[in-house]
């Protein structure tokens, strides 16, 4: 059972980009692979602005890691970012043959 | 309750979301004394968390229930209860939930800053290479040789006259 998996519900940037952008995010679950998760599009602003991309849509991102590449044919300022994750309590990826199973119970 | 009594197990509830239709399995160690499979069904929520309710047969018994969960794809546990009851008493027992110890998921998000270095709001203030002008002014001699004060002395170009006669030997022939 694949332990520390987190969901990441959305990602929030500050930033200037006055010829916009790409921000890709990447994460490794399922199957412990870095792979790309979202494209998400940077619009086109010359001034600071601050914008919140939910990462929960169709489904919640998930992964123990979450890597960033932002790009751009322009100049992108990347002034400050954060997102928002929980940690799931049990998820068992069974593309890895996981299993969950508990000890003998007694209640 | 413990493991002194045997329970009746009649239901199973899970709060779960699967990417693929997952395999749930019970055991149980009673009738012969030995944990074996009870009951197995395929769960699947579709697209989102759901609670799955689970009926047991009526005759899934014993001291023991353990509880096994897989699948071709992915499987969120974030919750499981067994709906049993203590057998073997005088007094009947009730019905009741019994949470399954699984590892909370919290309903609330956290937020995590992303690795970029911090851009400050204001501004830093630096000098530019120019030479600073004094406000007041400063003073410099001209160049005219100074004229001193007093008056000098100088000798003027005369021989020098000794203030005292000097003896000089006249030379006097001796008497013949």
């Amino acid at each position: 059972m694949a332990e520390n998996v987190k969901q990441f519900k959305d990602v929030t940037i500050t930033f200037e980009a006055p010829s916009g952008g790409t921000f890709k995010v990447y994460t490794d679950m399922p199957g412990g692979v870095m792979t790309l998760g979202r494209v998400i599009t940077l619009p086109t602003t010359t001034s600071r602005t601050e914008k919140t991309f939910p990462l929960d849509n169709p489904t919640l991102l998930e992964g123990k890691l979450i890597q960033f590449r932002c790009e751009s044919g322009g100049i992108v300022r990347l002034l400050g970012g954060s997102i928002r994750f929980r940690k799931i309590g049990t998820y068992i990826d069974g593309t890895v043959g996981e299993v969950w199973q508990t000890q003998e119970l007694s209640f | 309750m413990g493991v002194e009594y045997v329970k009746l197990y009649k239901k199973l509830e899970l709060d779960l979301h699967t990417d693929q239709p997952a395999t749930f399995e019970v055991y149980t160690e009673l009738p012969q004394w030995d944990v074996r499979l009870r009951y197995t069904v395929s769960v699947a929520t579709g697209p989102g968390r759901l609670p799955v309710a689970v009926k047991l047969p009526g005759n899934v018994r014993g001291r023991y229930i353990k509880l096994k969960l897989y699948g071709a794809g992915v499987t969120r546990l974030y919750s499981a209860r067994v709906w049993a009851k203590v057998t073997g008493l005088a007094e009947p027992q009730a019905w009741q939930w019994y949470p399954v110890p699984i590892e909370i998921t919290p309903e609330e998000y956290s937020s995590a800053a992303l690795p970029i270095q911090p851009t400050e709001e204001g501004y830093a203030e630096a000098a530019l290479p120019i030479e600073p002008t004094p406000e007041g002014f400063s003073e410099a001699t001209l160049p005219i040789e100074p004229t001193p004060e007093g008056f000098g002395t100088a000798a003027l170009p005369f021989a020098q006259t000794d203030a005292m006669p000097t003896w000089v030997e006249i030379p006097i022939d001796p008497p013949e």
